[in-house]
């Protein structure tokens, strides 16, 4: 996405090396290699913790530099002349005589976010992106690629990565936008990590505190403000969490009820509530502090909502308008995105919406019980001798015109050596990108 | 050809006996007759079978008396001659087979073996030489397609398993090469022998069965039996010690027939047909490449005795 939509993503470029253990065949050259994100997107209780790591799969040919050392062509005894290394009877995936070296490495991944850095989980993607390597000897990758999360919030950057990285794997946030409203990035990354070791139930002031930290003066003031604004916010347990949805499925009975046009008075209230709970989110994401469990509130966030009547109940048209606040916030819970947008489309009050509110709205529960995560993953293919463009989509269930879009190709003529991306999803379906 | 109640009944009237019932076996005849339980078995090479007579016979004569031998014609010849295939018959031997697990049983193994192969030399000086057998003599490990093999498997497979598999034929190589010269001058012997061509009857046991073998230079056999014994005993090292016991209790292998046997025990045959046929989706090659790893043990093992016997001689001189 780009900085001029209201979401945008973080970017972390990523440099790893990856030493292979000396019992592993000396890398000659790299057949395939692909970084596959395996991440979760936990809810935890102030935060959003992005989670797990990056697998990175290799195969690669090897150097003939070991087969071609000679023979002891004089053992000093029959015993010592007879004993050989055992075959390698893995019973991998892999034939034990394919004759391909295998890398297997993980990168972990650990990002925490505030909770209004992210306005619905759904949009929350790890993506590779920019995936490169370098063999830096026969034994060693230089592994580099960028590390995307999508689904956030573009407004501030009042996000803190807590991120406990690994001291063998850097992660450094790049991407413009980010690295320059944080150029002392690292020493971030650093207090975050003592703030992880200090205290896991931090209150949402850390975050910003930990931002002021960071010398960025012109920032400061506008911390402060997120910082109160987040003071405002309650945080929620499970069991509110499944209060709310038992709320959600009740506001979306009540929603089918008014699609069927029984009542208008009903209906009427309905599109009220709608249009308010926008309003009353965008005053809430104004203050960079829109939370995904939001969405699930109920009458306990309510009641600290109105308690602090100097940020929520002044600026609070809901309550203004008297419409009730359970109301507002199941409203708001089938709300995901684009508040804009959804102003005008909940002043419409189409059914249409109101189904896909609905489903939206069952979508999150599923979610939340049983997610299954979708991400993209990168897949470099170097071109042998002998492959064409079908051959490699067979290989990797994709069409042909598939892989020439996705790179970009004129002909369907390849070259030995040339490099191809292949796009891949868990999924059967291949993404496109 | 095979055969049938006709022909027995006609093969039997070349011999003193009469036939009650028979039913056939693969390549011959049972027959129940009324001089005792028969074998009627069907040669497709007279050289083999008159090889295969000569042994038997030099090993009755030279005292190892409960070998099976071929029953003579009322003609008092070993075989009927039919043309282009040769009928031979032999008494019928039912009783126990040798145990694997016992150190006595596989001595008394070895013992025959060795018997055998010593009545082979003295086969070899009477009939061997110039009677068509000479196309026995190829060596199971030949240099040329041990390097084509090579060749061919060579940026195919998997590196570290190819090494290995490299390592073991080029060794193999490196010590048939010591002891090429013995593939011509060793006594052509059974290609296979198993422990089951010795039966215990009454007490006694009998050598019997290798009809229509095909031939090889002397201790592809051991070769074969030693295996056996190793994989059949459940990997027990204790049989082979007790089955070269009382081989060399009767016979002493030079260090050059040792060698030979060593080399075929390093070729890694079995890795080798299950990497060919692996590319046919025919054959799981794990179990064949744990299975290798007793071989590798049994190999060492046979090293140790050599390195022993080496030994040995060096300080007797």
């Amino acid at each position: 996405m780009t900085r001029g939509e209201e979401k945008s993503s973080l970017r972390f470029s990523l440099q790893e090396t990856v030493f292979l253990d000396q019992d592993k065949p000396p890398i000659g050259q790299m057949e395939e290699i692909q970084l596959v994100p395996d991440i979760e997107v936990l809810e935890r209780e102030k935060e959003i913790r992005i989670a797990g790591y990056l697998a990175l799969y290799g195969q690669y040919r090897p150097s003939d530099r070991q087969q071609q050392e000679e023979e002891e062509e004089n053992p000093p005894d029959y015993q010592s002349a007879v004993k050989f290394p055992p075959f390698q009877a893995d019973d991998s995936i892999y034939s034990p005589w394919k004759n391909i070296g295998e890398v297997y490495h993980q990168i972990p991944v650990n990002i925490s976010l505030p909770l209004d850095r992210i306005t619905h989980l759904d949009d929350v993607f790890a993506v590779v992106d920019a995936f490169d390597y370098d063999i830096k000897s026969p034994h060693q990758l230089l592994i580099s690629a960028e590390l995307i999360i999508t689904g956030i919030n573009e407004k501030e950057s009042q996000y803190v990565l807590k991120t406990p990285w690994d001291h063998n794997n850097r992660l450094t946030p790049i991407s413009g936008d980010e690295n320059q409203r944080y150029p002392g990035w690292e020493k971030q990354e650093e207090q975050a990590e003592q703030e992880e070791r200090e205290e896991q139930t931090e209150s949402l002031n850390q975050p910003a505190q930990s931002i002021k930290a960071d010398d960025q003066e012109p920032r400061e003031e506008q911390q402060e403000e997120e910082s109160s604004a987040m003071k405002v916010v309650p945080l929620f347990d499970e069991e509110e969490d499944e209060q709310s949805l038992q709320t959600e499925e009740e506001d979306l009975r009540d929603k089918e009820r008014a699609k069927d046009g029984t009542e208008d008075d009903e209906r009427a209230n309905h599109e009220g509530d709608v249009k308010v709970a926008i309003t009353a989110k965008r005053r809430e994401e104004d203050r960079e502090q829109v939370n995904l469990t939001s969405y699930a509130e109920k009458s306990k966030r309510d009641s600290t909502t109105r308690s602090e009547p100097d940020v929520e109940a002044e600026a609070d048209p809901a309550e203004e308008s008297g419409v009730g606040q359970s109301e507002i916030e199941s409203a708001g819970m089938d709300e995901g995105t684009d508040f804009e947008d959804r102003d005008i489309e909940s002043e419409a009050a189409e059914p249409d919406e109101e189904k896909e509110q609905a489903e939206q709205g069952l979508y999150l529960k599923q979610f939340l019980e049983n997610r299954e995560d979708d991400f993209t993953r990168l897949t470099i293919v170097i071109v042998q001798k002998d492959e064409s463009i079908s051959s490699i989509a067979e290989r990797y269930s994709l069409t042909e015109q598939q892989i020439m879009r996705y790179n970009k190709l004129e002909s369907e003529h390849i070259e030995e050596g040339q490099i191809l991306y292949m796009p891949r999803n868990r999924s059967a379906e291949p993404a496109e990108k | 050809m095979t055969i049938t109640r006709t022909r027995a009944n006609a093969i039997s009237k070349q011999y003193p006996w009469k036939i009650y019932r028979g039913r056939t076996f693969q390549g011959g005849y049972f027959i129940l007759t009324n001089r005792g339980k028969k074998k009627l078995t069907l040669w497709h090479d007279r050289n083999v079978l008159e090889w295969s007579h000569c042994w038997r016979e030099t090993m009755a004569t030279g005292g190892f008396r409960t070998v099976e031998r071929f029953l003579l014609t009322r003609d008092k010849k070993p075989y009927l001659d039919l043309g282009e295939k040769w009928v031979t018959a032999t008494d019928h031997y039912a009783g126990k087979h040798p145990d694997y697990t016992s150190r006595r049983d596989m001595k008394i193994v070895g013992k025959c073996l060795a018997e055998l192969h010593q009545s082979l030399f003295d086969v070899q000086k009477k009939i061997e030489k110039g009677e068509g057998l000479s196309r026995f003599r190829q060596s199971m490990i030949n240099d040329d397609a041990v390097a084509k093999k090579l060749r061919e498997l060579h940026g195919k497979k998997k590196t570290e398993n190819l090494m290995n598999l490299r390592k073991r034929m080029n060794r193999s190589v490196y010590f048939y090469k010591k002891v090429a010269s013995l593939t011509r001058e060793l006594p052509l012997s059974h290609e296979t022998f198993s422990a089951k061509n010795l039966v215990r009857i009454s007490g006694s046991w009998y050598l019997y069965g290798c009809y229509n073998p095909n031939l090889a230079p002397l201790h592809h056999d051991t070769y074969h039996l030693v295996r056996e014994i190793y994989q059949k005993s459940g990997w027990n090292l204790e049989s082979v010690q007790s089955f070269f016991d009382g081989y060399r209790r009767e016979r002493e292998p030079a260090i050059q027939e040792w060698i030979y046997l060593l080399s075929m025990l390093i070729f890694p045959s079995d890795i080798l047909n299950a990497v060919q046929e692996e590319e046919s989706r025919m054959v799981d090659p794990v179990p064949v490449m744990e299975k290798q790893a007793y071989w590798d043990r049994l190999t060492i093992w046979i090293a140790e005795q050599m390195d022993q016997i080496t030994k040995k001689e060096r300080v007797s001189r």
